[in-house]
């Protein structure tokens, strides 16, 4: 009879090691997958800029259609629905804050929020430091800033981590 | 004969867990590089405005050194897409890249999985922006 429960026990203790080892993998694999997207949602928000400003030398993206390249990208990117995007823009602080629903199949299984905050000569005396959480960044040029919080991680064991949160900036060079 | 036959069932059981978490481990590390370096060729797309012949064939290249060349499908934009002055949801590139993960689950066969249901076949997807100004 003891030899059944210490089967019993051992292989429940065996299964929960491997289960919480295939989530940390998959975590792991969905935070550098998070992390080439954030790069491009950056770059795609900064792809616009005024002309007429440019050209008397002044660098101001056009905040629009920057957001609207930005959310594409990032939808499609992490398999969510882009007619779900519910976004607001608040012009004093350059800041887009929104939400996008995952589709099914996803592992993401929260809604995503990501803000961009844009950095430029309308709003912007270089350098400044971006801080948010643990991402920090350094700005001497016009720049767009993504932080994208994907929510809780898939793991099944009860020690779930935090939030998957990470941030990338692009800055605007001249051509 | 009935001891052996134990025996052999044990320690079947007994190296299941170990070496699936090795074979898991393996998975991810192959399918989190093959994420990288399709991403990465992604970019230098960016620069073409497309996924050109050189930046396919050295992305094939750098994927063959963790899966078989001939099993890895993919769809990639190979005309020129452009970065406008103003947002056009036509000139993206997209790219999709599906690796071949062959063994998902150790002693397959002991437990009744066949060949063909015991492997995957890893998608990697998605847009990027061109950095190609029109002419």
């Amino acid at each position: 009879m003891m030899y059944i429960f210490m089967f019993i026990a051992s292989f429940i203790m065996n299964m929960t090691f491997l289960i919480d080892s295939f989530d940390f993998n998959a975590h792991n694999q969905h935070v550098v997958h998070l992390g080439h997207v954030a790069e491009e949602t950056a770059a795609a928000s900064i792809q616009f800029i005024e002309e007429n400003d440019y050209a008397e030398g002044v660098k101001i993206f056009k905040y629009e259609q920057g957001i609207m390249q930005a959310n594409a990208i990032l939808a499609t990117n992490l398999n969510a629905d882009i007619d779900s995007v519910q976004g607001n823009w608040d012009y004093d602080s350059r800041t887009y804050t929104a939400t996008i629903e995952p589709l099914a199949g996803n592992y993401i299984k929260d809604t995503i929020k990501y803000t961009i905050t844009f950095f430029d000569d309308s709003n912007t005396s270089y350098p400044v430091l971006y801080q948010n959480g643990s991402f920090t960044h350094a700005i001497g040029d016009p720049t767009a800033v993504v932080i994208i919080d994907t929510g809780k991680p898939r793991y099944r064991s009860t020690f779930v981590p935090k939030n998957t949160k990470l941030g990338a900036a692009q800055t605007w060079q001249a051509r | 004969m009935k001891q052996i036959i134990i025996l052999i069932v044990t320690i079947q059981i007994i190296f299941f867990f170990p070496l699936q978490a090795i074979l898991d481990k393996q998975n991810h590390y192959k399918m989190t590089n093959a994420t990288t370096i399709v991403f990465t060729h992604a970019q230098k797309a960016r620069i073409e405005g497309r996924f050109t012949p050189e930046i396919k064939t050295k992305m094939l290249e750098e994927l063959a050194k963790y899966f078989p060349r001939d099993e890895i499908e993919y769809t990639l934009t190979e005309i020129p897409k452009y970065r406008l002055p103003h947002y056009d949801e036509g000139e993206k590139i997209h790219f999709e890249v599906i690796v071949p993960i062959k063994k998902l689950l150790v002693l397959g066969n002991f437990w009744g999985i066949s060949n063909e249901e015991n492997k995957l076949g890893y998608k990697i997807d998605g847009v990027v922006s061109s950095e190609l100004l029109p002419r």
